[in-house]
């Protein structure tokens, strides 16, 4: 997903959240909960996110998220001052999902 | 440009390279601004991002007298100031109306999308220092020189307010939107392909590093966007 740049190809599968067979099973961090400490405002749960992600998945683990992190630090500003819009298709396609997580209510909604 | 944690943390260099290129690029002439020029927005933007206390987006940052980055702010026209500070802050709160007001008050439009452009590679590369925990590196000096005015054939899209280039609408929103600037997309795309996926890869949802799987990156990517509040 560049943002909603992959959308089409994500639609073609049935199930988005598979795995590949090299990670099926493994243990997995809680990135949401990883994400949302690095780039708060608490210094001190950040930095024991980065101490937590590294001591139990390596210093590459912080490297890659953070750098996951950067794209879309680059990306949602991208978007939100080119203009980006939905297609009409993409729209419809993702109505539902809107409608339950309250995207709509954002700012930055453009549809 | 490696950066090192005391736990011994080393960047990858492809994402090295690519962040000092990114670096590089938005201190050197563009098509519509000076090196001097976009050194000063790329400064700009960072003080934002530095900024503890943010302006609010509905202030100016030029008349709020906080700006921290005198010296770039006096290089570059007030309009501009205030709309690198917006866009660097605030971006989830822009809308089309404010785009206008930016043209309205003398931002030319191609101008525009290469000043998002440097904007959204500063947030990228300080966006991974800030989320490693590591200091950032120095912006290098300017380099010297006019910009080359050379632009792309460019028109009105449905798919974005600023104009991209022809044809509109055949690619994405988010990948057509800098198109009227091509060297601030490819910046993007060279920084995109170190950070996350390479553009060509975008279809394989199988696709990783070794570390975060397709879908980990996935979770990571929506757990920004949430906090960024962006509905795209």
């Amino acid at each position: 997903m560049m943002l909603r740049a992959s959308t089409a190809s994500q639609l073609q599968h049935p199930d988005p959240d598979s795995t590949s067979d090299d990670v099926v099973g493994r243990r997995s961090p809680n990135l949401e909960d990883f994400v949302g400490a690095v780039v708060g405002t608490d210094a001190a749960a950040a930095e024991a996110a980065r101490a937590d992600l590294v001591d139990q998945f390596g210093t590459e683990w912080l490297v890659d998220a953070s750098a996951v992190i950067a794209n879309f630090e680059m990306m949602t500003r991208l978007a939100d001052a080119t203009g980006a819009c939905l297609r009409p298709e993409q729209l419809v396609a993702s109505a539902s999902m809107r409608d339950e997580l309250g995207l709509d209510a954002f700012p930055s909604a453009r549809t | 440009m490696i950066a090192r944690m005391p736990t011994d943390l080393t960047i990858r260099p492809d994402l090295v390279a690519a962040q000092a290129e990114a670096w590089r690029h938005v201190t050197s002439p563009g098509g519509s601004w000076t090196g001097f020029e976009r050194a000063a927005m790329a400064e700009l933007a960072l003080a934002a991002l530095d900024d503890a206390d943010p302006i609010a987006p509905w202030e100016s940052a030029t008349t709020s007298g906080r700006t921290t980055a005198a010296a770039a702010a006096a290089a570059l026209p007030p309009a501009v100031v205030d709309a690198v500070y917006r866009i660097a802050r605030h971006a989830a709160t822009l809308s089309e109306g404010w785009y206008q007001k930016q043209l309205e008050l003398g931002i030319d439009a191609i101008a525009y999308v290469e000043m998002v452009g440097v904007v959204v590679v500063i947030a990228a590369v300080d966006g991974f220092f800030r989320a490693a925990g590591l200091d950032r590196p120095p912006l290098p000096a300017p380099t010297p020189g006019e910009p080359h005015g050379r632009h792309p054939q460019v028109e009105s899209a449905t798919l974005n307010w600023v104009p991209v280039a022809a044809p509109a609408d055949q690619k994405a929103a988010v990948v057509q939107g800098l198109s009227a600037a091509p060297a601030e997309w490819a910046t993007v795309a060279l920084l995109s392909g170190a950070q996350y996926i390479p553009v060509d890869e975008m279809g394989e949802l199988a696709w990783n590093r070794g570390t975060l799987s397709r879908p980990e990156m996935e979770r990571v990517a929506a757990r920004l966007s949430l906090a960024r509040e962006c509905f795209y």
